[in-house]
């Protein structure tokens, strides 16, 4: 007991590395030195302070209260013991609101949230190890009930697999599969077709974390083959019949429409036609366009037909761009006014032949293509309106010629630079 | 299957005598039955008395309708008649080498393949493709479906088990039909072995399969299926289907023939 290591200050500490020290003292775990005194008593014995003797000499301390729940990760709790803490949770919930000063019944989860955060602030980085006041049932994991009769037979004849529900859904669906191919080949020899398909439009397949909450604990390649075999029974010619089924999966877009649309009202003029009226602007050409809702797809400007005003395509294309996305060419008749875009007038003449005219007037057709899709807005519904704004033709292209500058030619180009 | 259903409409008086109420009848002894044509007792000896219920459970039932009570001695003698019978429920009528024959169960596979075990089975190779002998085959194949019969009689958990995706859903809806338990899915490594932290059975008791069924020993991957050692390990009698490249060592009660054709497997079903 004399005899210590100058760099441990043990006897005996086996973590050193002054192995010329310890190597001549051997350790032995859990060994206690007692020095051996003349009568043969044994003193009080002077623990080493080294932890692994101490464990292995004292009981580990166990955690009693049960509040850490993460040693506690693997126990299931009953029902009857969740509804103890949810009771326990209300009221606490309650306090908290009288605490801040606020309604116990408006009281929402994240206002729980940011209270428990003003009131126990704290700079932890693992959120899980910050205060919080949880609902029971995300906390405790409920005790599984295994339903079994009387004999300890389990009920679900699938129980060995482990998750039973989810892999009987994947039984019947195969089922549903077999019995559509039966169908078709059965049909096929008679010639008789579907009656209907299965569109699928305007909704996906679920994911993970949703098919989780309909079956508990679906790990990825269990719930890639739930897709897998759905995909594939939709892909039938009869999967009609099963449109329930395969619809349970799948998640129905919203179609999200911007809060802004130009609402515009519809005007009747002298010959009773319903129009409607609207002006787009592009550089600096400015179309005055008015859309009349039953036509035969017929474009008139300034009085000029709408192929000898645009002789180049491309500003034809522009032009009628809103109706083919709708493809609704055929239904309406356009009438427009359009003025401005300098470099339509001055670039007339140049370059352009009898057999190949070019005259560009791409601006004036932007500003008509704009003012097209603005008023096409009152008779074309909501979800068509969106389609024009996702597609960019409700905005004004913003950009103007850009000034020349001082000390070059042009906006962009410089003089030339010079070394020295 | 067709025999059995005529002498049954016949027995059938014979059978309401011993019966008061509509006990359910539990699928019954024979897995391998569909579950239209309940082969039973009665239906091949009507006259012999002790043959009357479908299952031990059926007689408690029964004696409690009759207000009597059933003595010890009595379900004991239940219990053993049937094990000193050679063939009690009439297993060896079930199938024929023929039937094999035609479902073209003793085609086994490649020579390259071959386990060493499996010789003594293998009545030959014939193109490269080892062949079975059919008549040590429907030896082995009577055993264990008597040994099926007399543990489904005593109301075993029977699991099927196998992991060949060509005939796994009518595996499964074999084991549906007839009341037992199918596992054709992915298996979790100590499903028998480490029930209580597989299957979180710390607050209440677990029942393990009593026999498991192999329709195919392999797995997908090359290598044998988990529930055999398992099995072994925790006691659980194996039936299995034992295929040329397999090992049958592990099995309890071997079946040497095809594992991967169609009709062999709705044989094995039947």
């Amino acid at each position: 007991m004399s005899r210590t290591c100058f760099w441990c200050l043990r006897s005996r500490g086996p973590a050193c590395y002054s192995l010329a020290f310890h190597k001549t003292t051997p350790y032995i775990a859990g060994m206690v030195v007692q020095p051996r005194f003349q009568t043969g008593e044994q003193q009080t014995t002077n623990l080493h302070t080294s932890s692994i003797l101490l464990r292995g000499l004292m009981p580990i301390r166990t955690d009693n209260d049960g509040t850490n729940l993460m040693k506690k990760k693997h126990v299931r709790y009953s029902e009857d013991y969740i509804q103890e803490k949810i009771e326990e949770y209300k009221l606490g919930v309650r306090r908290l609101a009288v605490m801040m000063g606020r309604d116990p019944k408006t009281f929402t989860e994240d206002d729980v949230k940011s209270s428990i955060r003003y009131l126990f602030p704290s700079s932890l980085t693992s959120v899980s190890a910050r205060p919080s006041l949880d609902h029971p049932a995300d906390l405790f994991p409920r005790e599984i009930r295994v339903e079994a009769d009387s004999h300890g037979r389990p009920k679900n004849y699938l129980f060995y697999t482990m998750s039973d529900l989810f892999y009987e859904e994947l039984h019947f669906i195969y089922s549903c599969l077999l019995e559509a191919q039966q169908l078709d080949d059965r049909n096929y020899e008679k010639k008789i077709a579907p009656e209907t398909t299965l569109d699928l439009k305007g909704s996906s397949w679920m994911s993970h974390d949703e098919v989780k909450k309909m079956f508990h604990n679906i790990k990825l390649p269990m719930y890639n083959l739930l897709i897998s075999q759905l995909s594939r029974l939709a892909e039938e010619p009869y999967a009609y019949k099963y449109k329930n089924l395969i619809m349970k999966y799948r998640v129905v877009f919203q179609v999200q429409i911007a809060a802004k649309l130009d609402q515009l009202e519809t005007k009747v003029d002298e010959n009773g036609r319903e129009y409607s009226e609207a002006q787009g602007k592009r550089k600096t050409a400015v179309a005055d366009v008015r859309v009349y809702s039953k036509g035969k797809g017929r474009i008139t400007i300034n009085g000029e037909e709408f192929d000898e005003f645009f002789p180049l395509i491309t500003d034809r294309q522009v032009v009628i761009t809103p109706f083919n996305l709708l493809r609704m060419n055929l239904f309406f008749d356009v009438e427009a006014n359009v003025r401005g875009g300098l470099s339509g007038i001055w670039m007339s003449e140049k370059g352009s032949s009898p057999q190949f005219p070019t005259n560009p007037k791409t601006s004036q057709a932007g500003a008509i293509r704009l003012g097209i899709a603005r008023a096409l807005q009152p008779f074309v519904g909501a979800t068509n309106a969106e389609i024009l704004r996702r597609a960019g033709l409700l905005t004004q292209d913003p950009r103007k010629k850009e000034r020349k500058k001082p000390g070059q030619w042009k906006a962009r180009k410089k003089f030339t630079w010079k070394k020295r | 299957m067709t025999h059995c259903m005529k002498i049954w409409n016949g027995g059938k008086t014979a059978w309401n005598v011993y019966r008061s109420i509509q006990a359910p009848l539990t699928k019954t002894h024979n897995n391998f039955c569909t579950p239209t044509t309940n082969l039973h007792i009665s239906c091949l000896k009507p006259a012999q008395s002790h043959r009357k219920y479908s299952t031990a459970e059926n007689v408690a039932q029964d004696a409690k309708t009759q207000n009597r009570e059933i003595s010890a001695l009595e379900l004991e003698h239940l219990l053993e008649q049937p094990l000193k019978h050679e063939d009690f429920f009439g297993v060896k009528d079930l199938v024929t080498v023929e039937d094999l024959f035609k479902a073209r169960v003793h085609y086994g596979h490649k020579l390259g393949s071959r386990n060493e075990n499996m010789k003594e089975y293998l009545f030959g190779c014939r193109l490269d493709v080892d062949i079975f002998d059919l008549d040590k085959t429907i030896v082995h194949m009577h055993t264990a479906l008597n040994f099926l019969a007399h543990m489904a009689f005593r109301e075993a958990i029977i699991l099927f088990i196998t992991k060949n995706p060509i005939y796994a859903h009518k595996v499964e809806t074999m084991a549906k039909e007839c009341g037992q338990y199918a596992q054709t899915r992915f298996w979790h490594n100590g499903c028998f072995t480490n029930t209580e932290s597989v299957f979180n059975t710390f607050t209440w008791k677990l029942r393990l399969p009593d026999v498991c069924v192999f329709l195919s020993l392999d797995d997908r991957v090359n290598s044998q299926h988990e529930a055999i050692n398992e099995a072994a390990k925790m006691g659980i009698s194996t039936v299995g289907v034992v295929d040329s490249n397999v090992n049958p060592t592990l099995i309890t009660y071997p079946i040497p023939g095809n594992d991967d054709s169609i009709p062999s497997a709705e044989l094995y079903c039947r």
